[in-house]
């Protein structure tokens, strides 16, 4: 090897390195995403493996399982934050107490907030947020972008019609419905698959409901979670359409019920995919048998 | 029933009894500052370093001064507060199962951390500034105080307070804060709800030096106070009647004990939320051992009732490490059956 060649390609590789380096220096190496959409957000922008803890309602995508628990996303505490040395901690909306965030903050540690809200729009932020916190913004704009494409394509379908008339049961209480009002991640993703929230008008957030309500919001389908992997918190259906004021409606009369996972309340970056094949089982369920 | 001992034998055990808790204490505190899921081995030098003796690591002075030392001195201060309240309670009951939650303190606290939680937010945030934090332990401390001072003006009648009627309005009164908090659990969101079920289990993870600047004037003068309420209670422990013609005023012995429990039990629900259990198990746990002198019973109360919510703490901490179980869970999962054990194994000792 010639002297100049080997001068050009020492140079290449410091340059090379000074490169990783401060590829390196602008990366956090040890991340901490508190709530599920921001763990997907995450993995999802190709950093999963630099995520050295989870909190207890993010489960996906399985990998995350094995990473020690901190706790419930609105219960942190600071020791249990600080035991896992993050050097960048991303908090979904609801992450808390203040008084942990407090502490953290005076770590001088980089705490990235995102916004809380069940709409395409919050999801694009999100993504450019966490990919500016990451170092990562190349992949967060692509994501983002395809993210958006989905959305359109989505709202281009939805736009044609037709409109279900849904209710969301987030559970069912000896016989008391809890449903899904406005404001929530249900109707988000309800609203995305282009269905109609008949509860919408009624409430804000999640409420019990009188048999009365349920038979005036007279729902086309009832869209219930799927607990994928703990079949123990599936209510049964049978038990559902035991419910008098259901089997009374047009739902109860044809037994129409879809399940989505419930990371669809989530708002992360499957929201799209998941939104669209709510919509396809929506309209499967409204077909006339 | 036991042969009863010689008073002065009695009185020899509790004192030893004292010191072995005064011992055990200082060790817990210890191990309450050492034991944690954050690395922070230095706990002496981060002291040391405060005292102006020199430097400590940040990260180690954060952990333990900011941390875990607010922490163990909350723990300590609420245990103390709970076990000399529910000693003092049931002295003046004369009934071994009363606890601060008798006169209203514990219903009222919550009915006041629900209203803040839930109707917090309809409060201009300008006009709080950061005072707004501290808005729910500062309603639960109020909510205490105002339910046991409408539950005492409704048992006092000329001037003369009726442990009857005190109960009997106290189970009154306990429904009508039970359906106002119902009320509000109805109005709260989804994210409130959470915050409500977590507060009703107690917590100490929250803790903080400004959060015991305010509240622990208040527990440590109930605490120095309480001593001077022995006499009085051994007095009434022989019936109202025998305790005038001993010289001590029931009137004012009521009416001092039942100040004392709402404002140290406030503040120390307004600290950590709702910790169930601490109150009525350490009095009991001590008369067995060392008999119902009040004069012993009640710096010993302390101590114990420290000890008990220390030790919790440590539990909660490394249960489920790097996670944290509520306190209350700890206490109420581990004093239950450990009452029963007692009840069971002294069945003779507490038939009254």
């Amino acid at each position: 090897m010639s002297r100049k060649l080997r001068a050009a390609v020492l140079a290449l590789v410091s340059v090379a390195l000074v490169c990783v380096r401060a590829a390196q220096a602008q990366e956090p190496a040890r991340i901490l995403p508190v709530g599920d959409a921001a763990t997907e957000f995450v993995f999802a922008l190709g950093a999963g493996d630099q995520v050295v803890a989870r909190d207890s309602t993010s489960r996906f995508p399985p990998e995350v399982l094995s990473l020690p628990d901190i706790g419930y996303m609105r219960q942190l505490s600071p020791e249990g934050v600080l035991s896992v040395t993050p050097d960048l901690i991303l908090l979904q909306a609801g992450a808390g107490p203040p008084e942990t965030l407090q502490q953290l903050r005076a770590t001088g540690l980089p705490l990235v907030t995102l916004e809380g809200g069940f709409d395409p729009a919050q999801v694009l932020d999100n993504i450019r947020l966490i990919g500016a916190a990451l170092g990562r913004a190349p992949q967060a704009d692509a994501l983002a972008r395809s993210q958006q494409a989905v959305f359109a394509q989505l709202a281009d379908m939805v736009a044609q019609g037709p409109h279900p008339r849904v209710m969301f049961v987030l559970s069912d209480q000896a016989g008391r419905l809890n449903v899904a009002g406005a404001g929530t991640g249900a109707d988000g993703i309800l609203r995305l698959a282009g269905a109609e929230n008949v509860m919408a008008d009624a409430y804000t957030g999640y409420r019990l409901v009188s048999d009365e309500a349920i038979l005036q919001a007279a729902p086309d389908i009832v869209v219930m979670l799927d607990h994928t992997g703990r079949p123990e918190m599936d209510a049964p259906a049978a038990d559902l359409w035991r419910n008098a004021a259901l089997a009374g409606t047009p739902a109860g009369q044809r037994q129409a019920l879809v399940r989505i996972a419930p990371a669809a309340l989530a708002f992360g970056p499957r929201t799209a995919e998941m939104a669209a094949h709510l919509r396809h089982d929506l309209l499967a369920a409204a077909a006339p048998q | 029933m036991a042969a009863p001992r010689p008073a002065g034998d009695r009185h020899l055990r509790a004192r030893l009894l004292g010191l072995g808790l005064c011992a055990t204490l200082i060790g817990v505190m210890a191990l309450s500052l050492h034991l944690g899921a954050a690395g922070a081995s230095d706990v002496l030098g981060v002291l040391a370093a405060k005292a102006g003796l020199g430097v400590a690591d940040p990260r180690d002075s954060l952990i333990i001064w900011n941390i875990r030392l607010p922490r163990m001195v909350t723990a300590a201060l609420v245990g103390a507060a709970l076990a000399v309240s529910g000693t003092v309670m049931q002295g003046l009951f004369r009934n071994p199962l009363a606890d601060p939650g008798l006169v209203g303190v514990s219903a009222g606290a919550g009915l006041g951390a629900v209203a803040a939680i839930v109707l917090g937010g309809l409060l201009p945030v300008a006009l709080l500034g950061p005072a707004s934090a501290g808005l729910t332990p500062v309603a639960a401390f109020l909510g205490g105080w105002l339910s046991t001072f409408v539950l005492y003006r409704i048992a006092t009648q000329g001037g003369r307070t009726s442990v009857a009627t005190l109960l009997l309005a106290g189970i009154a009164l306990g429904a009508l804060t039970g359906a106002l908090t119902g009320v509000l659990v109805y109005r709260a969101s989804d994210s409130q709800l959470r915050d409500l079920t977590f507060w009703n289990m107690g917590s100490v993870a929250g803790a903080s030096w400004a959060k015991l600047v305010v509240a622990a004037p208040v527990i440590l003068a109930g605490l120095c106070l309480a001593p001077a309420l022995a006499r009085g209670l051994d007095a009434v422990s022989l019936g109202e009647a025998v305790a005038v013609h001993l010289g001590v005023d029931p009137q004012r012995l009521k009416r001092r004990a039942i100040v004392l429990v709402a404002a140290t039990v406030g503040a120390s629900v307004a600290l950590t939320g709702g910790i169930g259990f601490v109150g009525i198990v350490v009095p009991h746990l001590l008369r067995l051992v060392q008999g119902p002198a009040h004069r012993f019973l009640l710096p010993n109360a302390a101590l114990l009732g420290a000890i008990t919510l220390l030790l919790a703490d440590c539990l909660s901490r490394v249960v489920i490490a790097p996670a944290e179980l509520p306190i209350g869970i700890v206490t109420a999962a581990l004093g239950g059956p450990f009452f029963l054990w007692i009840l069971l194994r002294n069945r003779a000792l507490v038939d009254v």
